[in-house]
């Protein structure tokens, strides 16, 4: 057994002040602990809708000595702790039989890199493993959450997808499955109820045994037992659909026993009270976030997962109103596609950086030995676009912060100059040999000891990445 | 043969009975309802729900395993433990996706460990609940506990109605390794119970409906249980109940008069209220109107109020047409409305002083109002903050009332520059803009955005104007592929109704609804011989709604090999 040890305090923010207070503070670890004292983590934030790049570039041709950009700048106390990295491009997005659809080509095929099916040609969803899901395949089963998928926004709910492509593309960075899109959480409480609630506390007697755990370990194995007889009845489809459920079934099943036989790891780490319920969705948008980050930063201090995604927003379905941002009137797409309102774009550009670097200083924080828990992360910042006008999948902007357990030398600006010639693809708007996100993929990947020789796949098969990003090596 | 795609349904229904319970003890039971019903398909298959023939290219298509979603789900519990439970709330059920415009369909409805999880907690949640309850209780336990063949006899019972079929014993002798489980423990067999109850409804065949393919590549008619569930979640989104079980077990559901029956039934029974809810918030799209932010500077009379009180106009203007006191035509031609005061007065009804809190029906002035084009909900969701869009109102009839929606736009195409001086109405600046654009941008618009630029008296809160700024509004036009003129609402909406593709998007929209499933052109044919009797036959919802659940795609099933 490696019981948590944990201790409750108030935290204000569970009383609805929404000021910085410190959320959590971490403990020495126990020396006894027998897993890693450090474990490396993964976390995908996405920021919808691309950024406005003349402003997020940095100038000159990259190296150590850069100067941050304007919409870099609020990443400024942090600026050893990350690398921006220019010229990554999106090849699988482009991929496609039909017109349209282009931010859920991108956002689907994100950290897949596997080309999204047509609507038209294929079956409703089509897409490959995530990289968080193929980490989190690994590491996931040393944690008592083999991920965390959060965001702000459940589903698009209008009615409206875009172009006929199903909103699970643009909904979902994260895929278990091809068909399997891993949804978020987006209530701030029922995140903390799932997380943190059933922890153990600090100075409890620990159980000698689980037997909740225990009960809901048996009902999941008589509904797998049951449901074996089940899946030889159905056709070919329905079975792959009833594989969809016991598959999660069984993660969940997987899940509780470590929980009976007290198998999982843990840090020692303080849980503050609850935060506010938001099921309404009721929060200030900013609360929102940064409630947000400070559950990330608490699971991956307290070490109940290492692997993460994070949705600020949902690109191109637009039902959230900016007007709480002075000088912004509407929303985040439709003002990305407005010939004069990058002001406004930049604006809302810049709140979310904000944002991003309220996270960066939680995770900076939370110490742990002589390290951060951000020293022991790969944490990505990106969109589904470059130039969101543009829909440009060639220059994807990508911040990749934390030093991966001091794998990844920092600090740096990384330029890949494009490749010559135009894009392609049914838009036009990517390029096979422009260097792909896939060889950044594959880098993290081999951070975390897992040596697969490829990353994601094209139309034709071939894989998209065979070899890592070396500026990235320490 | 007559039919025949149909002869290979016969087929496959027959063997399928003939091997009674070859599928198993769960299902072969519910096989020997379909073979019963297979020589009554013979002849009725043949004729819809008017006794007119259904077409012979009907063929039934495929539906994917389709998960509850969470209406589905929380009704289901109501309907099982008898407690309006609705675990999807308290339990935080992440959110369903939605698959052509409803948010039902099998193929994009998931389930990741989170769902699974969810389910579990709530299953439990919904157990304890309902034990806690002496009613509930009471229904769920009508045995003593402490006879020995008390728990086998409540999870049968339960299992019957969760999993909407017969249950056989030896299917729940591994649920009942939990009484013994409980019993180890040092715990009651009514927590033992509890825990078998509540893998009853983690189990598939309570979150899904089930429909097996004992044999591939073949057409087979559904089983009276399978057809029960399917008429129950299409009209009530949520469980049969035992006038439903009893049809399926009697082998009633397996002809056309015996779905025509319980359609007939179930539409009025109060559950029907979840159908018409569909029709409003899904077909109609007001899922989207909480998201409606009108610019307040620009539309002083707006108030966020309003939203749900056009809401509540469309929901009791549908009603009628949902029960049949209404033609379906009058979705667009209707000469009258629902409105309190405070709707009123903003919409300038002559009579809005004489209205209080509550909504009545009033009649309208024809060339300004009545039908859902000229309501706020429409004409609010179709709109931008600060102004309406013909485009988006345009896009909105083709893609909701007739069913041809136009293609996806350009990936790069720049918003209209509100700010650039411009002289004119938005109508006349979007023409000239699309006039020197490509011909991508105008030959689409040419299609789409007539029929918007009909509805140009309507501002983006859905105020009546004759000015759009200092310039008159130009509401004539030409619909598109046609010598049809038209100048205003009154007109396009009567142009609308008469054009067929209207009445057979109603039947498409039930279609998809109904089947959870998206149509493909081999539905077609079908889908516009039932609009044409729709129409024909005064355009009467409750008459498609049953020809819909009695069609061959709604009783029949596309096998697929294992």
């Amino acid at each position: 057994m490696k019981p948590f040890r944990l201790s409750r305090r108030a935290c204000l923010r569970g009383a609805g002040v929404a000021i910085a207070l410190p959320f959590l503070e971490i403990m020495q670890p126990p020396k006894a602990a027998a897993q890693a004292a450090n474990p490396l983590r993964f976390l995908c934030v996405y920021s919808p809708n691309g950024f406005y790049m003349p402003q997020w570039t940095p100038a000159g041709n990259g190296g150590a000595s850069y100067t941050l950009s304007t919409l870099l700048s609020p990443l400024e106390p942090y600026k050893a702790d990350f690398n921006v990295i220019t010229g990554l491009g999106n090849y699988t997005a482009s991929i496609s039989n039909i017109f349209g659809g282009s931010h859920s080509r991108s956002c689907g095929s994100l950290l897949t890199q596997c080309p999204i099916a047509s609507p038209d040609v294929s079956k409703d969803i089509q897409n490959g493993v995530s990289l968080d899901q193929i980490i989190a395949g690994t590491v996931g089963k040393q944690t008592r959450f083999a991920s965390m998928e959060v965001g702000t926004h459940a589903s698009s709910t209008t009615g409206n997808c875009e172009d006929s492509f199903s909103c699970a593309y643009n909904n979902n960075i994260s895929w278990s499955g091809p068909t399997t899109p891993q949804v978020k959480q987006v209530n701030p409480l029922d995140i903390f109820n799932r997380f943190f609630k059933d922890l153990p506390t600090m100075g409890a007697p620990m159980p000698t045994e689980n037997k909740d755990a225990l009960y809901q370990k048996s009902i999941l194995d008589v509904v797998l037992q049951h449901s074996e007889a089940l899946k030889g009845k159905l056709g070919k489809t329905d079975r792959a659909k009833l594989e969809e459920y016991l598959t999660a079934v069984r993660e969940v099943e997987m899940r509780i026993a470590r929980l009976v036989d007290g198998s999982v790891a843990g840090h020692e780490c303080n849980v503050p009270a609850p935060p506010k319920d938001s099921s309404a969705m009721t929060l200030p948008f900013q609360e929102h976030l940064d409630t947000l980050s400070d559950l990330i930063a608490l699971a991956f201090q307290c070490d109940i997962t290492r692997v993460g995604t994070y949705m600020f927003e949902h690109s191109f379905v637009d039902t959230r109103s900016f007007s709480f941002l002075p000088g912004v009137t509407g929303r985040h797409h439709e003002i990305t596609h407005s010939d004069n309102a990058s002001d406004q774009e930049v604006k809302i550009n810049t709140f979310y950086v904000q944002r991003f670097a309220y996270l960066l200083s939680k995770l900076k924080a939370a110490t742990e030995g002589d390290s951060s828990v951000l020293d022991n992360s790969i944490v990505y910042f990106t969109s589904e676009f470059g130039n969101a006008h543009l829909h440009d999948m060639r220059n994807v902007p990508m911040v990749v912060a934390g030093k991966a357990g001091g794998k990844f030398k920092t600090g740096q600006h990384i330029v890949y100059p494009l490749a010559p010639g135009d894009g392609a693809g049914v838009d036009g708007r990517g390029n096979r040999d422009d260097v792909q996100l896939a060889r950044l993929h594959l880098t993290t990947l081999h951070a975390f000891d897992m040596m697969q020789p490829s990353f994601g796949h094209d139309e034709k098969g071939a894989p998209m990445a065979t070899t890592t990003l070396s500026e990235l090596s320490a | 043969m007559r039919f025949p795609k149909l002869s290979a349904a016969l087929l496959a229904t027959v063997a399928f009975g003939c091997e009674g319970g070859s599928p198993g003890a769960n299902h072969g039971a519910a096989g020997s309802t379909a073979a019963g019903g297979a020589s009554a398909v013979g002849g009725s298959a043949a004729t819809g729900g008017t006794g007119t023939p259904i077409s012979p290219d009907a063929v039934p298509g495929r539906v994917t395993l389709r998960r509850l979603n969470a209406r589905e789900y929380d009704n289901t519990i109501r309907d099982l433990v008898g407690l309006d439970l609705k675990p999807s709330m308290s339990q935080q059920f992440p959110a369903d996706e939605w698959g052509d415009g409803f948010d039902n369909d099998g193929d994009v409805l998931t389930t990741s460990s989170l769902s699974s999880e969810k389910y579990l907690n709530a299953a439990q949640a919904v157990v304890k609940a309902a034990l806690a309850d002496a009613g509930a209780r009471a229904k769920l336990i009508t045995c003593n506990i402490a006879d020995a063949a008390c728990p086998a006899t409540a999870l049968g019972e339960l299992a019957r109605r969760a999993w909407r079929r017969p249950v056989a014993a030896d299917e729940l002798a591994p649920y009942l390794t939990l009484v013994d489980l409980a019993k180890t423990k040092g715990d009651t067999d009514e927590v033992g119970l509890g825990l078998a109850m509540a893998a009853v409804l983690t189990s598939p065949d309570f979150l899904f409906l089930v429909e097996p393919d004992p044999m591939p590549n073949v057409v087979r008619q559904l089983t009276g249980f399978e057809q029960a569930a399917r008429l129950s979640y299409f009209l009530w989104s949520s469980m049969p109940d035992e006038a439903l079980f009893q049809a399926a077990a009697q082998g009633k559901l397996g002809q056309v008069a015996g779905i025509t029956e319980q359609v007939q039934r179930m539409l009025g029974d109060p559950k029907a209220s979840a159908f018409g809810e569909v029709l409003v918030s899904e077909w109609m799209q007001t899922v989207a109107l909480k998201y409606a932010e009108p610019n307040a500077t620009i539309f002083p009379n707006w108030k966020p109020t309003l939203r749900d009180a056009m809401e509540q106009e469309l929901r009791l203007f549908l009603a009628p047409i949902v029960s049949g006191a209404a033609p379906t035509s009058d979705l667009l031609g209707a000469t009258y409305t629902y409105a309190n005061q405070e709707l009123a007065t903003f919409y300038g009804l002559p009579n809005a002083a004489s209205l209080g809190d509550q909504f009545t029906k009033v009649d309208v002035d024809v060339s300004r109002r009545g039908g859902v084009l000229r309501q706020g909900s429409f004409l609010v969701l179709t709109s931008h903050p600060d102004r309406n869009s013909p485009t988006r109102r345009g896009k909105w009839i083709l893609d909701r009332l007739l069913c041809s929606p136009p293609p996806p736009p350009p990936a790069t195409v720049p918003a209209l520059d509100t700010n650039a001086p411009f002289e004119g109405t938005l109508r006349q600046r979007l023409e000239q803009l699309h006039k020197n654009a490509s011909t991508t941008c105008s030959g689409c618009h040419a299609i789409v955005d007539p029929m918007g630029f009909a509805l140009e008296n309507y501002d983006a809160v859905g105020q009546w104007r004759d000015m759009d700024g200092k310039y008159p509004v130009d509401a004539t036009g030409t619909l598109p592929g046609t010598s049809v003129t038209f100048n205003g609402a009154a007109d396009v909406t009567k142009a609308i109704v008469a054009d067929p593709r209207f009445a057979a998007c109603v039947a498409k929209q039930l279609m998809v609804f109904g089947l959870g499933r998206k149509v493909t052109d081999a539905d077609k044919p079908l889908l516009n011989s039932l609009g044409d009797q729709f129409s024909k036959n005064g355009w009467k919802l409750p008459e498609l709604t049953q020809m819909v659940a009695s069609s061959v795609p709604m009783m029949f099933r596309q096998t697929e090999a294992q």
